[in-house]
Order: structure tokens, then sequence, then C-alpha cells
């Protein structure tokens, strides 16, 4: 059993159903991403597993207590960040940190030293937290929920709004934490996904899939291929209403083409060729993946 | 549970402290009030602007007109020699009053007859108008009174010559200053207005900042995080009723004459009712800008149906049925009662259970509110 147990969990605000029978195991000791879009459910789903929202039907067990009715024998044991920064624009750093490990009932200063000197905020320590740069607060935010040893951490969309380097920085340091605690983190950056060991596709409340970014890839049967063309967007126009072609979509500069389970390569090669457009077979991506999760949903494939 | 308490009144203080504008506007502001209720909206009239038209040029006549220009009720602006100057003057309103002495003023009194005198007002504003007219009427008494004396000196027989006196006295505020009735009000409604805001804006801040969602997670409990963040604004609020008080009493002289042990009781028991409507104010508003329109609500009311400025015996029933529900309206018969009479708490005892049975009603309702709003 995971250590956290989600069965047919629900939520609906009035007539929106945010999470939809949704059902999941994380196991214990990995990083796990909760991925989609805005409004996919996400952060209900933690929020609900948080103890702060309570389930309109199904349960979520973490450590095997019940989320909502247990909350209290849960708060230790977790760690929280929420989507907005939650922390105290008016406090220094230290305060903030001083402010939870009193709530926690830890007395050590040693605990709050080594965490600034962990997250290098050592020198910010005495700054107001809204003087601060973005991911600076965000490191704080973590700090804060680190504090007190939690078993499992939640973290809502921590790298909204840092910079390409913090974020890098910010996932190195999630990666050195799978020895401590399970981490449920929740992102719509699909490169971010990467770096966790298992992650879920959320759509609408629902799962579209789970397992570890490798296995989600490797679900579609379809053979993909990218091509590099001088005028991508009159190809594409070309391409896509060919019979054989499954789908087909710019991402960046150049062009990806699903083809079905027939081998139409060779027809494809040919108007590559005509195009003067480089063609080569690909791997699905995570975001190729995604998009056709969400197609297959919707009934277009 | 004591050290989460005191955790989170720690921060409040430091957010309270880091905040220097609100923190000396929550100071300044009820002082601000005071001196405003204490000079400029004082509803006694005093320093008449007056028109004196001597035509008697008496010693006798001089007494009077120094009589009426010593009280502080009249000021003498001008001294004319015609009725038509003097209509004049009042006509253009630089005069209120004018005071007319005939000429034959000292003849009849030495004669011992009754001798006239002709006071006109200019009543455009009635106010001004009633306080002058009794005014002048108390000032001439006392004229009478002083020269019926003298003369009964004179002739050495006390009793015959001695006029009918109304003793008029007013009990309470002998001086009938307005400030002595408004002050102790103006207490009671600053602790009101403080308390609800500053309870109602503490927590709806931690919702605004999403920083409630937080403390949700923590081990926090509802109870702690609602007396952790009420207490040091009780105290916020109570120094600053105090120092409001402590001016009144020594600046405006406004005596107080109860017992300073049930002030302190009683506002307590006051301060609970508006922490249990500032909570309740809470759990509804989502930022602060909600929270002052809610509160504003319970306010307004408050300023103008407690008896705070008009009193409620006066009003319509049914509006005497809302006012009464107000916690204001029920305590500040004892704080005047306390300050201006110094009666003990039997006389105050029906405002005292009330204010008891609404603090403890409304304090249940909103911390289960806030409670279920929390969890």
């Amino acid at each position: 059993m995971g250590i956290v147990e989600i069965q047919n969990l629900t939520k609906k605000f009035a007539d929106l159903t945010a999470v939809d029978h949704l059902s999941l195991s994380i196991p214990e000791g990995v990083i796990f991403g909760l991925l989609g879009p805005n409004g996919s459910g996400k952060t209900t789903t933690i929020r609900i597993l948080c103890g702060i929202l309570p389930p309109t039907s199904g349960q979520a067990l973490i450590m095997g207590l019940d989320s909502f009715q247990q909350a209290e024998k849960i708060r230790k044991l977790i760690g929280y960040t929420s989507q907005y920064c939650s922390l105290y624009g008016d406090l220094t750093v230290e305060e903030n940190l001083v402010f939870y490990a009193q709530i926690y009932g830890m007395r050590s200063s040693e605990r709050i030293s080594e965490i600034l000197q962990r997250f290098k905020l050592f020198q910010f320590r005495k700054r107001l937290i809204r003087e601060l740069p973005p991911g600076k607060k965000q490191w704080t935010a973590l700090a804060c929920a680190l504090l007190h040893e939690p078993r499992i951490l939640f973290l809502d969309e921590p790298t909204s709004g840092m910079d390409p380097k913090s974020r890098q920085e910010f996932w190195d340091e999630l990666s050195s934490l799978k020895n401590e605690c399970t981490v449920l983190i929740s992102t719509h950056l699909l490169d971010e996904a990467e770096r966790c060991q298992m992650i879920a596709f959320m759509h609408l409340g629902r799962i579209l899939a789970v397992g570890s970014p490798s296995q989600i890839k490797g679900i579609p049967k379809e053979r993909i291929f990218s091509l590099e063309a001088p005028d991508p967007v009159s190809l594409l126009k070309e391409i896509a209403p060919l019979p054989f072609v499954q789908d087909a979509y710019l991402f960046g500069n150049t062009l990806r083409v699903i083809l079905g389970e027939e081998d139409k390569t060779e027809e494809l090669r040919k108007i590559a060729q005509e195009r003067n457009a480089s063609l080569q077979e690909t791997e699905f991506s995570l975001e190729d993946c995604y998009v056709r999760l969400i197609l297959q949903e919707r009934g277009a494939l | 549970m004591k050290k989460r308490i005191i955790a989170i009144m720690k921060k409040e203080i430091l957010h309270v402290l880091r905040d220097p504008v609100s923190l000396s506007i929550i100071i300044l502001l009820p002082v601000f009030l005071l001196f405003l209720f204490g000079y400029a909206v004082s509803s006694d009239v005093k320093h008449i602007s007056t028109v004196l038209l001597d035509l008697d040029e008496s010693s006798d006549s001089f007494h009077l007109s120094q009589h009426f220009f010593q009280s502080g009720y009249f000021d003498l602006v001008y001294k004319v020699s015609s009725f038509e100057e003097l209509s004049q003057l009042i006509d253009s309103g630089k005069a209120k009053c004018g005071l007319v002495i005939p000429n034959k003023f000292s003849y009849y009194l030495l004669r011992g007859e009754k001798a006239e005198v002709q006071f006109l007002i200019d009543g455009s504003n009635p106010t001004v108008a009633q306080t002058a007219l009794f005014s002048a009427q108390a000032v001439v008494q006392d004229f009478n009174l002083q020269l019926s004396v003298k003369m009964a000196s004179r002739s050495g027989n006390e009793l015959k010559f001695v006029p009918v006196d109304l003793q008029s006295r007013v009990w309470y505020n002998p001086s009938l200053e307005s400030l002595n009735f408004n002050i102790p009000g103006l207490v009671g409604v600053i602790l009101q207005t403080m308390s609800i805001n500053l309870t109602a804006f503490a927590i709806v801040k931690e919702k605004e900042r999403g920083t409630i969602e937080t403390l949700i997670v923590t081990p926090l409990k509802p109870l702690e995080l609602m007396l952790g963040k009420i207490i040091p604004y009780i105290i916020l609020a109570f120094g600053i009723s105090t120092l409001v008080l402590a001016v009144a009493v020594f600046w405006f002289h406004v005596p107080f004459n109860g017992s300073i042990l049930l002030y302190f009781l009683l506002s307590f028991l006051f301060l609970f009712s508006c922490l249990g409507i500032g909570l309740l104010i809470s759990t509804i508003a989502q930022n602060q800008f909600q929270a002052m329109q809610i509160s504003s609500f319970v306010l307004l009311p408050a300023l103008i149906l407690s008896g705070f400025i008009f009193p409620v015996e006066a009003m319509p029933q049914v509006i005497q049925w809302v006012s009464w529900l107000l916690p204001l309206t029920h305590f500040l018969p004892i704080l005047r009662g306390l300050i201006l009479k110094g009666v003990g708490i039997a006389y105050l005892f029906p405002d005292v259970i009330w204010l008891f049975v609404f603090s403890a009603f409304m304090l249940l309702f909103s911390s289960l509110r806030f409670r279920k709003r929390l969890a």
C-alpha cells in the first residue's frame, strides 16, 4: 500500500466537478508529479490531501489515516506550500521560520540555522519576505514546510514565477530530498515532469495516465516524426489533411507528424524531400503523449 | 497550546510594529476624534455676539450689562446709541442678540418698581436662540437676586425683600456641558470600532495573504489561532480606550465619579461582545475591503441609534427595537452612569446582563462558525 492512497475521490463545487472519481496510489520515497493545465483539479486534489477541504465522496488516506476525518493526526506528518507564496511578507525569513517552528512546538534554533544554511538563505535571514526575489521566497516557503521534518511534502506549483536557473536548483534540491520524504508536486510544466519518478496526467478532474515518465512515453503505439522545414506553417497545412496522417502540429520551429499503424513512412519522406524538409523519426515526448491523451479523452482519436 | 498562542501573538505584534502608518492611525485617530468632540462639536452655545443699547447710562445699567457680558454666554461686540442701529446689526447677522436698557431703568429701580429690560434674539438658529434665552433669563435672575439682597441688607429687613427665586439646578452635569455627555460615549464608540475592525481585519488579512491555508495544515487549532489573534488587539483596544479616558479626565476635566475597577470590568465585557461581532465578520468577508463594508453595517447604525448622539427614547418604536439589539446601546448608559453619576453595579444590572448574554451568544456562534470555516 502506498503512503498516499486515493480511492474514488470526488469533489464538487456547486455544479463544477473539480475532482472526478480519482484513484491513485503513491509509493513511499518517490517524487510524484501531478501534471495538468490550470483548472485540471491539481490544487483541489492537494488541498483535499492536506485536509483543507473535505471530499464530496470517496476518500484519501495519508499513511493509512483519513485525510479529513483524522486531519489532526496527519498535521505533523505533512508539509505544504500553497500556490501563492504563503509567507508573511512583513516578517523576515528568520521570523517566518521561527513562527512555524513554534507552531510545530519545536525549540531548537539549530534546526533553523541548519535549514537556512542548506537552502542558502543564511545571508537573507534578516530580509523581509516581500523584499526577496521570487525564487528566494519559494525557498523560504520550502524551508518552512520542511522545518518539522515531515514524511510527505505537498508542493502546489512551487516553481511558477521562478527563473529557469532557480527552477533547476529547486529541482536539484528536491531530488536530494527523496531519502527524507515523499514529495507530491504539481506543475503544468512538462519538462519538470521528466525529473519526477512518477507522474500522473490530470485533465478535468480525472487521471489520464499514471507511471514513470518512460512508461508514459511508451503508451502510444503510433510512430512520430519530426520535420524541419523552411516554411513549417504551409507544410503543416499540406500534411495535416492527408488520410494516413493521424495528427500533425507545430512544436517550436519543427513540425511533429504522427502516422497511423500502417507504414506510410515513404509517402511522408517524399513530401519532405519535395519541400526541402529534413525528416527524422523520433520518440514521443511527454508533451506529445499529453496532447494525445487529451484527444483520446475527447473521443477525437 | 499556550506556546502556539504565544507564537501567534508574537507574530501579530510584529505585524502591528512593521506597519507604522496603521499603528499611528490606530492610536492617533481616537485622540483626534476626542479633540474634535472636545472642541469643535460642542453643542453648548457660548460667546453669543451681542449688541448693547444702553439708554440709561447709569451705574445700575452698567452693572446689568456687566453681568451679561461677564457671564461668558454673551460677548459685547457693538455698543450703539439708537434702536435702528441695533436692529440693523441683528438683521445683518453681525449680532445674534440685542440688549436694550431703557432710559428710566435706574429711576424705576430706585423707586422699587419693576424695571423692564428688552432682550432681542435672532431666532434663525433655534439652538442658539434657545440657549441665549435661557442664559439671559438666568443672568437677569441672578442680577435680581443680588440686587434684592443688597436692598434687603440696606433696609435691614431681609426676608421681606427677597424675591421668589426659582431654584433650578441641573444634576450630574451642573454646567450642562455637552462635553461631559459626549466623551464617555466617545470612549464606547472608539472601543467598539477598534475591537470590531481590528479582530475582523487580523483574521481576514490571513485569508487575503493565503497564509490561512498554510496554518490549517499545521497542528494549530482554530481556538488557538483565534485567541492568539484576538488577545493582542484586545490589549491594544483597551490601552487606547484608557488613553482616551485619561485625556478626557485630565485634559478636558470630565469628572470620573464611579469605580475604575468596575469601569475596566464592564469595558472588558463590552469588548467581548465586539470581538464576537468582529469574528463573525471575519468568517463572512474574504478580504479587508469586504470586512470594512460589513463592519460599517454595524458601526454606522450603532453611531446613530445607540444614543451616542440622539436619545434612544426619542426614536420611533421600531427603531428602538433595533437600537436595543446593539451592544453599544447598553454600554453607553453603563459608561455615563459610571463616569458621570458614579453609580454602582446595581443600577447598571439590566444592561450588564444584556451585554453578558449577547457576548456569550455571539462568541459561541462566531467561534463555531470560525471553526467550521477553517476545518
